[in-house]
């Protein structure tokens, strides 16, 4: 089979094959670790904490409101219903994303990654652009490009989105990569 | 972990503020972060759509604001609505008005 480039991604014999400058290695390392920290330690007893009945607050952190967001919308809620379904799936949501992040981290030095594992990289560099977005304050369709412009105006530089950009191109080769050799 | 159980509660008259023919939905919400080729493969792979349908979907996502991705009941939307929430998509459940 042909094996077709696309930047630093291809595809080869039923896996992804990911050619990462060290400088990019090292951002995404760094920034996928800390999905890992805002998500809190794993609890010391899954068991207990699964059986724990005592109401999980809607976290105040814009970031970690993002990556967790409410269940139910406020038009059809007053809030308690939204707050059973966070303290019904909090935990899980966060072992998922803490899981997906962690296999990135245990991937990244060599990479060339099974089609799950791919697929993990696609959620965790996903999560990562939400949390830059948040951030940033990202609320609506062209926020980033006005943020650009904006920048560009007073001559200077904008290493987030600069970051959060190059994500975004990973995360696209990724899904092309993904959509060629493992369509859904 | 069980899906909330919701007790009616006794009344003398019949309760109507329950309908239970009434579908619940799972509805995805724009944001500007997800990608649009992302956001139609996870159409993809959490509901088995086909690349048009799951295509569609993202679109009517992206231009009108919020799409309905599925429906069934409660216990499903929730299900639906926590995978959403797993790939990253702003995603709620209500009751089909």
């Amino acid at each position: 089979m042909a094996r077709k480039r696309r930047g630093p991604i291809s595809a080869q014999r039923g896996a992804v094959v990911i050619t990462l400058a060290p400088e990019v290695r090292a951002v995404v390392n760094a920034l996928v670790g800390e999905t890992i920290a805002v998500l809190g330690p794993v609890p010391d007893d899954p068991l207990a904490a699964a059986l724990d009945t005592s109401p999980v607050e809607r976290p105040d952190d814009p970031v970690l409101r993002r990556l967790l967001p409410d269940g139910y919308g406020a038009e059809v809620d007053d809030g308690a219903a939204a707050g059973e379904f966070r303290r019904l799936t909090d935990g899980d949501l966060r072992a998922a994303k803490r899981a997906d992040a962690q296999r990135v981290l245990a991937t990244i030095a060599d990479p060339t990654l099974s089609i799950d594992d791919a697929e993990a990289w696609t959620r965790a560099l996903n999560d990562v652009r939400l949390a830059l977005g948040a951030r940033m304050g990202l609320d609506h369709d062209g926020d980033a490009e006005q943020r650009r412009n904006a920048a560009e105006e007073r001559g200077v530089g904008d290493p987030l989105l600069d970051v959060y950009e190059l994500l975004a191109y990973l995360q696209t080769l990724l899904i092309d990569v993904l959509d060629e050799i493992a369509p859904p | 972990m069980t899906a909330p159980v919701i007790t009616p509660e006794r009344t003398v008259e019949p309760d109507t503020t329950e309908v239970p023919d009434r579908p619940w939905v799972a509805i995805v919400w724009n944001d500007p972060v997800n990608l649009m080729s992302y956001v139609r493969r996870v159409f993809q792979k959490l509901f088995g759509y086909p690349f048009e349908k799951a295509n569609q979907l993202m679109l009517q996502v992206h231009h009108e604001g919020k799409a309905v991705v599925s429906n069934g009941t409660r216990e499903q939307m929730e299900a639906d609505v926590q995978a959403l929430h797993a790939h990253g998509l702003w995603a709620t459940l209500s009751q089909d008005a």
